[in-house]
């Protein structure tokens, strides 16, 4: 049954779970994407993310995005779970899920996916560093 | 031919580094501004966000808009700084 599913979350992402709804025998390919918390950025060492959104606008955005991506593409279902809070370094961020009947609409689907998202859903992340520097807002702050 | 301009009270909810830089995550304002960017500049000059009018987004009632939307009593009103999900 093809769908689309956007979700913000305080909870860890539970990759098994989300995997086996896109199981379908119609669909011969699946695809994935997984971002994690990475221990650097611009050359300074992170410590953590703290990430905040606007829930009522990131919901109606993220599910645009997906329903966008299934008119673009000839995929059958996608999902996208994106995390909120505090995370700490190897956390996954965000899951991106695809599942098509060929490889070529899954891949493209799921790059189109996290490329929107990251580029028009209402969602924030402050950076935290070892250094013990101010935190800023990535995108919106540069290093004083 | 003068704006007509009436008093008009929105609901302003801010978020990232524009809350901190309020103070608050939301709050009630009354304004005479016709448009949403007429709301931004007196907000700007209240708030200084220094941030380019050309990265920000607004949205009313939890949708993305234009500039020139105009504004309506009761409105909820966000200015969106640049995302960074992911």
């Amino acid at each position: 049954m093809p769908m689309h599913y956007f979700e913000l979350t305080e909870n860890q992402i539970d990759r098994d779970l989300w995997v086996e709804k896109l199981s379908d025998p119609a669909c011969g390919a699946f695809v994935s994407f997984e971002g994690w918390v990475r221990n650097h950025h611009d050359n300074r060492s992170v410590s953590h993310l703290f990430y905040e959104a606007y829930p009522e606008l990131a919901n109606n955005e993220g599910r645009s995005v997906l329903q966008q991506a299934l008119v673009n593409y000839e995929s059958n279902s996608v999902i996208c779970i994106h995390r909120l809070g505090s995370l700490q370094i190897g956390d996954m961020a965000v899951w991106v899920g695809v599942n098509a009947a060929h490889r070529d609409a899954a891949f493209e689907t799921c790059r189109f996916v996290i490329d929107e998202i990251k580029s028009r859903v209402p969602i924030w992340k402050k950076e935290y560093y070892l250094d013990s520097t101010k935190p800023l807002w990535v995108g919106s702050e540069v290093i004083g | 031919m003068k704006k007509s301009s009436s008093n008009k009270t929105v609901q302003l909810n801010y978020f990232s580094r524009f809350a901190e830089l309020t103070k608050t995550p939301n709050e009630a304002w009354s304004t005479e501004a016709v448009t949403v960017q007429e709301l931004w500049f007196e907000l700007d000059a209240q708030y200084r966000f220094e941030q380019e009018m050309s990265s920000v987004r607004p949205a009313v009632n939890h949708e993305f808009c234009d500039w020139q939307r105009i504004i309506n009593d009761r409105d909820i009103i966000s200015f969106i700084p640049p995302v960074s999900g992911g």
